[in-house]
């Protein structure tokens, strides 16, 4: 068979007709509520920045007086460090903002920053060298790496990521490494069922407790494949179908 | 909600009026952009909190390429949850979930079904970088300074990134399909 169309125009081909005009204000009482939505988010939001300003005082001022003030404990008292609720993704930023370009990588037992050096020189060096960076907890749970030092989390409302794994997290890191180096390995198309064994065996292997493995979606020709998707805060490991690309059957 | 009631919300603020003025004209197409291109993220909730970041923003805001600045936001939004860096190859499942449109002229030149298909199978080769950059392009309409917007670099590396995308994708979807004919 020959193909003398450009793919690309193939693709543009594929794009949906929706509808993207400008709507009139009530015209769509769905698009209208979203607004409403976000406004509303806006205003508590603002409510909320005010109301943890005033508890950041009273923590610290009851904490100067508990320790006397030594300007290491000081330094520690001005952040809070805390452990994400999911330890196996970091965002990796190119500048001290929420919401900016970002570059989202799986985290191993290396510190974050280290993990965000490596993968921004690699694949996005037109952000140029990483400068000193710290790493926050951002409010979706997962590590933020941002160019600054301690004092940049808090300036963006963030804790301090507590970078020491905790035993849970070691092992969670730990049944990730386990389950997609093997599946990787494979290097092929595995069905759902092989994919579900195989991260059954790792969560059984490093001794996590209470978590599930799902087959969810529908497997068809053009989605035969089994992906994996870590929903940490469930503790629920999906299988996920995928198109297959490696070839092959 | 009845017109008007906006202007209640914080008593008629300039960058109230403003950011519901860039929702109105933007909102759609930003939806669509998140039901696209990322299939199975909330396309409501990504929506919502990309314009309670462009409320913050919105000074920020270039003018004449707002819709490329929404969509920058609301492709950040996706990425910067627990779950995303998972469902990054899952460009591919946006493309396995797409229908040709009717009316469109690809449909009197004989191309649908297996060139559709080889084309799948190619897109599904490329990584999510490639097959990002290909769809805002093909599917949104992006270049340039608009593409470079959402991607957060410079226009040149924007089209660049294009350009070597476009170029891997006719080498995967010519392995696949052609045999005797080509042009490079």
């Amino acid at each position: 068979m020959s193909l003398t169309v450009d793919p690309f125009d193939i693709l543009v081909g594929l794009r949906s007709d929706d509808d993207v005009s400008a709507l009139e204000p009530g015209s769509d009482a769905a698009f209208d509520a979203l607004l409403a939505r976000a406004l509303d988010v806006s205003r508590s939001a603002g409510h909320s920045r005010r109301g943890n300003r005033r508890k950041r005082r009273i923590f610290l001022g009851g904490l100067i007086v508990a320790v006397s003030g030594t300007a290491g404990t000081l330094a520690w008292a001005l952040t809070r460090h805390e452990h994400p609720v999911d330890p196996t993704t970091i965002s990796c930023n190119q500048v001290a903002e929420l919401f900016q370009s970002q570059l989202v990588v799986v985290r191993t037992a290396e510190d974050p920053v280290e993990t965000c050096r490596r993968a921004e020189a690699s694949q996005v060096p037109e952000w140029g060298p990483m400068p000193p960076s710290v790493a926050c907890l951002l409010p979706t749970g997962i590590a933020g790496v941002f160019p600054g030092d301690e004092n940049t989390c808090a300036e963006l409302g963030l804790a301090v990521l507590d970078t020491t794994l905790s035993p849970y997290e070691a092992k969670v890191l730990a049944m990730e490494d386990a389950a997609t180096t093997e599946i990787s390995n494979r290097n092929g198309c595995l069905e759902p069922e092989a994919v579900a064994d195989i991260v059954r065996r790792a969560i059984d292997s490093t001794q996590l407790d209470g978590w599930k493995v799902e087959i969810v979606g529908d497997y068809t020709k053009a989605q035969p494949c089994g992906g994996i998707e870590f929903v940490v805060a469930d503790r629920d490991a999906k299988i996920l179908p995928l198109p297959n690309m490696w070839g092959g059957p | 909600m009845e017109p008007g009631l906006i202007e209640e919300h914080d008593g008629g603020g300039r960058s109230t009026q403003a950011v519901s003025q860039l929702f109105y004209e933007h909102a759609r197409r930003v939806h669509g952009y998140v039901r696209h291109h990322h299939p199975g993220v909330d396309a409501d909730d990504v929506v919502s909190e990309t314009f309670v970041i462009a409320m913050r923003r919105v000074a920020e805001i270039t003018a004449g390429a707002e819709a490329a600045w929404l969509i920058g936001v609301a492709r950040n939004v996706v990425r910067n949850t627990a779950r995303s860096a998972r469902r990054r190859q899952r460009f591919v499942e946006a493309l396995v979930n797409t229908r040709p449109r009717t009316s469109n002229e690809l449909a009197d030149a004989d191309l649908l079904s297996e060139h559709v298909e080889s084309l799948r199978t190619g897109f599904g080769r490329l990584t999510p970088e490639d097959q990002e950059v290909l769809l805002l392009a093909a599917w949104e309409g992006l270049a340039g300074r608009d593409l470079a917007i959402v991607l957060g670099t410079t226009a040149e590396r924007a089209t660049d990134r294009l350009y070597r995308a476009r170029r891997r994708l006719r080498g995967h979807v010519r392995t696949d399909t052609d045999t005797d004919s080509e042009e490079s």
